[in-house]
């Protein structure tokens, strides 16, 4: 199995892909949490004073929703490349337990995720902090309650659509293909949520991927809506019933 | 050592490999002959795991590809030469490999410089001609330093001078002792290397033979401007077909030295006094059709 991890490893850094993908990730936090902070700030000026006195300052992730695309991608390239190069024949023949194979390239995209995805997490925080503190709009206090896993939160989260866009790889086998899904998933569905009835759109935020996910970055304790455990919770079942999926169809489809 | 039992596949309706039952034996080469479209690579990607038969089975060295601990250490393939990622140099496409079953960067220095990439081992495999891609995809092949190589048109796109490293290459890995299977469609190219053919077509065995055995003498060719005179003699002396066509004469069931012997005793003149081979092509389109 090591060894398996390791020839991914390799696999990995040996292609100047993973170097531009895994930057994508990072810039396309710190440029939405720009434009995000400024559309915040921008809203807070027009405010009524009513509504200013009842504005509660809290992390603004709605750039993960474009950081997740590119997450996305460096999972689901994983598989794709190999199908479209062919080299999947020879890694099955080379490491013909195809298990091993997707754990493999699962520990390599988690951790690389994992840690892109921390990283971008704080500088989406502070970013937007920072944008906002300079046009005068009050930020809430790094000490609150619940903090500590917003901050620590974006690695995790972003590691599982890392994973889930790997399953969609693995099952697709075309980039085209498994990217367009991961959009219409990530983006589209979530982002229509205002035109669906309120039952769908209170089932997708709760129950979705990635809205299920957010809640874990969420300090507003919607009674409605999963708490941060049930949140991350529902994004590990997603997960993992796509790996499970991807697992057998990779063990039973002739390579 | 290969062993092929019953082994069937189909796509849809169409029957790509039709119960073939064949073995393949260490120390020689085993030439695996067979028209566009006959099944070879299918019933290669079987034996390697890749394509799951849909009756019968495929074993190397008594076991399944997926029970091997180290496969590459066991087995060596080479399937598809344009299989490389285009951006990753050959030197790291054969790292990656290695890795994966525990073997050592001298390793990957050593198939380099034994395929002769050692100069070119830093560049983008993407940029290699088709015959480097070959020799990049031997190389790939031999890191395990296997017992079993199974090799998919090795020959495809080689110059003449790669054809002639590829050939006394392959003879050698077999004369030490390793079970080689080469595939081709190409009857000529494939009678030069192997020792043993087995030749299928439409998905099924048409013939497990040698070289010799399909290559066997076929007559003698006469020429001579008494040719009706000369059949006359040659058959009461043993000849047992004899087929005069203008001054040529086909004998057989006597040997060259024997017609020259009786055609001098006679003063007959020869212009011409050849052994005839059956012709490996016709041979093997006889086969095949």
């Amino acid at each position: 199995m090591i060894d398996a991890i390791r020839s991914e490893w390799a696999k990995t850094w040996t292609t100047r892909s993973t170097w531009f993908t895994l930057a994508a990730i990072v810039v396309l936090g710190a440029l939405f949490a720009v434009l995000f902070g400024h559309a915040a700030a921008t809203e807070h000026a027009r405010m009524t004073a009513a509504e200013r006195a009842a504005y509660r300052p809290a992390p603004d992730f709605r750039p993960l929703i474009f950081v997740q695309i590119a997450v996305g991608y460096f999972g689901l390239r994983a598989f794709t490349v190999e199908y479209l190069t062919r080299t999947m024949a020879l890694t099955l023949t080379t490491t013909p337990r195809r298990g091993r194979v997707l754990a493999a390239k699962a520990v390599v995209c988690g951790g690389l995720t994992l840690a892109a995805g921390a990283v971008t997490g704080l500088i989406v925080v502070f970013v937007n902090r920072a944008v906002l503190t300079s046009r005068g709009v009050p930020v809430n206090p790094l000490a609150e309650p619940g903090m500590l896993r917003v901050l620590a939160g974006p690695g995790l989260l972003l590691a599982l659509l890392g994973l889930i866009g790997l399953a969609v790889g693995c099952l697709l086998r075309s980039t085209a293909g498994a990217l367009v899904v991961t959009i219409v998933m990530g983006v589209f569905v979530p982002a229509m949520a205002s035109l669906y009835p309120e039952w769908l759109a209170r089932l997708i935020l709760s129950y979705w991927p990635i809205t299920a996910g957010l809640r874990l970055l969420s300090l507003d304790g919607d009674p409605d809506l999963p708490g941060p455990a049930a949140g991350l919770a529902v994004t590990c079942t997603w997960a993992a019933i796509l790996l499970a999926a991807a697992y057998v169809v990779l063990r039973r489809r002739d390579a | 050592m290969i062993e092929v039992t019953g082994l069937s596949k189909r796509y849809g309706d169409v029957v790509a490999v039709d119960d073939l039952t064949f073995d393949v034996k260490p120390g020689a080469v085993t030439g695996f002959l067979g028209p566009n479209g006959a099944g070879k690579t299918t019933t290669m990607r079987m034996i390697l795991g890749l394509d799951a038969p849909h009756a019968g089975r495929a074993r190397v060295l008594g076991a399944r590809l997926a029970d091997l601990p180290e496969p590459m250490r066991a087995v060596g393939a080479l399937l598809d030469a344009g299989a490389v990622h285009p951006r990753r140099s050959a030197r790291d496409h054969l790292r990656c490999l290695a890795l994966s079953n525990r073997l050592g960067r001298r390793r990957v220095d050593e198939v380099l410089d034994l395929v002769g990439l050692t100069a070119v081992a830093h560049r983008h495999a993407g940029g290699f001609s088709l015959g480097m891609k070959q020799r990049l995809g031997l190389a790939a092949a031999l890191l395990g330093d296997p017992g079993v190589l199974i090799l998919d048109e090795p020959v495809n796109g080689l110059d003449p001078e790669g054809i002639v490293w590829i050939r006394t290459l392959i003879r050698k890995l077999a004369a030490e002792g390793r079970t080689v299977l080469v595939s081709s469609h190409l009857m000529g190219e494939t009678a030069v290397t192997a020792d043993r053919l087995i030749v299928v077509a439409r998905g099924r065995l048409v013939a497990d033979t040698t070289v010799e055995a399909l290559a066997r003498p076929d007559g003698v060719l006469v020429r001579t401007p008494e040719a009706r005179r000369l059949a006359r003699v040659l058959v009461t002396h043993g000849a047992s077909d004899v087929d005069p066509a203008g001054d040529e004469l086909v004998v057989r069931g006597l040997g060259t030295r024997r017609v020259g012997e009786l055609a001098a005793a006679e003063g007959v003149v020869l212009y011409e006094l050849t052994p005839r081979r059956a012709s490996l092509e016709e041979a093997f389109m006889e086969l095949t059709r």
